[in-house]
């Protein structure tokens, strides 16, 4: 026999190995996305190409409706680049939001017959969002080629936005996925939300357009801080970091991934009754 | 030594919803009484809906105390909606009790039904795997145990074949097959049986 551990079970009682469990459920991450990922392309005849396809198709609308049509300025550097360095992280978040906010009633049937926890549900559709914008970041590349455009050395910071970025998709996920188990009015909100701060966030625009006394209340919108970031990393000195408002976009991310998690935790222990 | 499970004055409450009878029902009233119950909800967005539906308490488990020691097999025997499967999800921490406590010394797995987790869209292959990882095995002991299971299974034949595919009684098979050869501590089974008017449910515990 293995070693022996002793488990309490009683109401209200907060797991004391959650995080342990948790660590033992890693594989169940890895195969939970390894499905997702197999099971979005089954039957579609380019399959993959899907993640490359719809990222450009977006980037080139973007290009042609802000910079030919409503002739925005680009700081200096190819439209089609500054877009898509906002792009990513965009496309990361609102799939990332969306896929993890409806996982828990897609996974309905696992919840109510097996015991794992539940947080691997939501992170790992968060995960096959990456797996998305890592692929996705090869047009990135393609561009960067195209218009001899190199980056400088700030590119070496982007694992930190990747961060904040992963950190947004996965707060507000927690929480939608856990508000969507009780009130499933919130499956009608998410797309309405990513809609909405799809044109409140500088996406197709360089956030320098904004006015300068407007631009910390601006940054109030977590995604203006993971966008700027992503662009100062990849545009190099060409579109200067507006620190205060990235600040406070940053301290919001966290705060939404904590309250996030704390919510989640809260209220997991009753998703199997009323799913 | 003390027991492997032991169980003290364990409760589940659920809260059962009925709506008010309506004498008869009437188009206009439909109309009329979802309308004011669409004002309401914008007023109280997150109070549950009052008056037209009544609200019941309901003790799937109440009182339920026993141990079970080393090498125990136990048989749960009652009638339809006797709380039988409800006392399995408290013991696999699916869902947790309104009183009362649980102790558990080592490892449980659950089979309240085969095959959770299963997806149509994927092949037999794949959902072996996935369906072992759900149910806490890792990938290595999988791989050991894969032929082992697609032998018990008999569907050698329709690995690659995607499962919405099966037939039903291939699907159940391998579904059972994962489920087969799980090697934990403690291992619960819910076993349906369908016999003339009532589903009899018996679940066992055993130890390994």
């Amino acid at each position: 026999m293995t070693k022996q551990h002793t488990l309490i079970i009683k109401a209200g009682h907060t797991e004391r190995h959650y995080w342990k469990d948790l660590w033992r459920y890693r594989e169940l991450f890895f195969f939970l996305a390894w499905r997702d990922i197999l099971v979005r392309y089954k039957q579609t005849a380019i399959g993959i190409a899907w993640a490359l396809l719809r990222p450009f198709l977006t980037m080139v609308v973007f290009t042609l409706v802000f910079s030919k049509l409503a002739k925005l300025p680009s700081d200096g550097v190819p439209y089609p680049i500054m877009v898509f360095a906002a792009l990513l992280p965009w496309q990361f978040f609102s799939n990332a939001f969306t896929e993890a906010g409806n996982s828990l009633i897609s996974n309905a049937n696992m919840i109510s017959k097996v015991y794992f926890p539940r947080l691997v549900i939501p992170a790992s559709a968060v995960i096959v969002s990456f797996v998305d914008f890592l692929l996705s970041g090869i047009i990135l590349v393609g561009l960067m080629l195209w218009y001899g455009f190199y980056p400088d050395w700030r590119i070496l910071t982007l694992p930190l936005f990747i961060f904040i970025a992963f950190a947004a998709a996965m707060g507000a996920g927690l929480w939608i996925a856990a508000l969507n188990v009780k009130y499933r009015d919130f499956r009608y909100i998410i797309p309405f939300v990513v809609q909405l701060v799809l044109y409140v966030s500088p996406v197709g625009f360089s956030s320098t357009i904004v006015p300068e006394q407007w631009r910390l209340l601006y940054s109030i919108n977590p995604m203006v801080g993971v966008i700027d970031g992503f662009r100062w990393a990849i545009l190099g000195g060409n579109t200067p970091l507006y620190w205060d408002g990235f600040i406070l976009s940053a301290s919001l991310v966290l705060l939404l991934l904590i309250t996030g998690i704390f919510y989640f935790r809260k209220t997991e222990r009753r998703f199997a009754d009323l799913i | 030594m003390p027991p492997v499970i032991s169980v003290q004055n364990l409760g589940k409450k659920y809260i059962l919803s009925h709506q008010s009878p309506e004498r008869y029902t009437a188009l206009r009233d439909v109309i009329a009484n979802s309308a004011k119950r669409t004002l309401k909800k914008f007023r109280h967005p997150f109070a549950a809906a009052e008056g037209d539906e009544i609200h019941e308490e309901f003790w799937a488990l109440k009182d339920v105390t026993f141990d079970i020691q080393q090498g125990d097999r136990v048989g749960i025997i009652g009638r339809n909606g006797a709380g039988k499967s409800t006392l399995l999800k408290v013991l696999s921490r699916i869902t947790e009790p309104t009183t009362g406590q649980v102790k558990v010394r080592g490892r449980v797995a659950s089979l309240l039904e085969v095959g959770a987790g299963f997806h149509p869209e994927l092949t037999g292959r794949e959902n072996i795997y996935l369906n072992g990882a759900v149910l806490g095995m890792s990938k290595v002991k999988i791989k050991k145990k894969f032929d082992e299971i697609v032998a018990f299974a008999e569907v050698e034949k329709f690995l690659d074949t995607p499962v919405k595919r099966f037939s039903s009684g291939m699907h159940v098979r391998l579904a059972f097959a994962v489920t087969a050869h799980l090697e934990p501590e403690i291992q619960q089974n819910c076993v349906r049986e369908w016999g003339g008017k009532f589903a009899v449910a018996v679940p066992s515990l055993r130890m390994i």
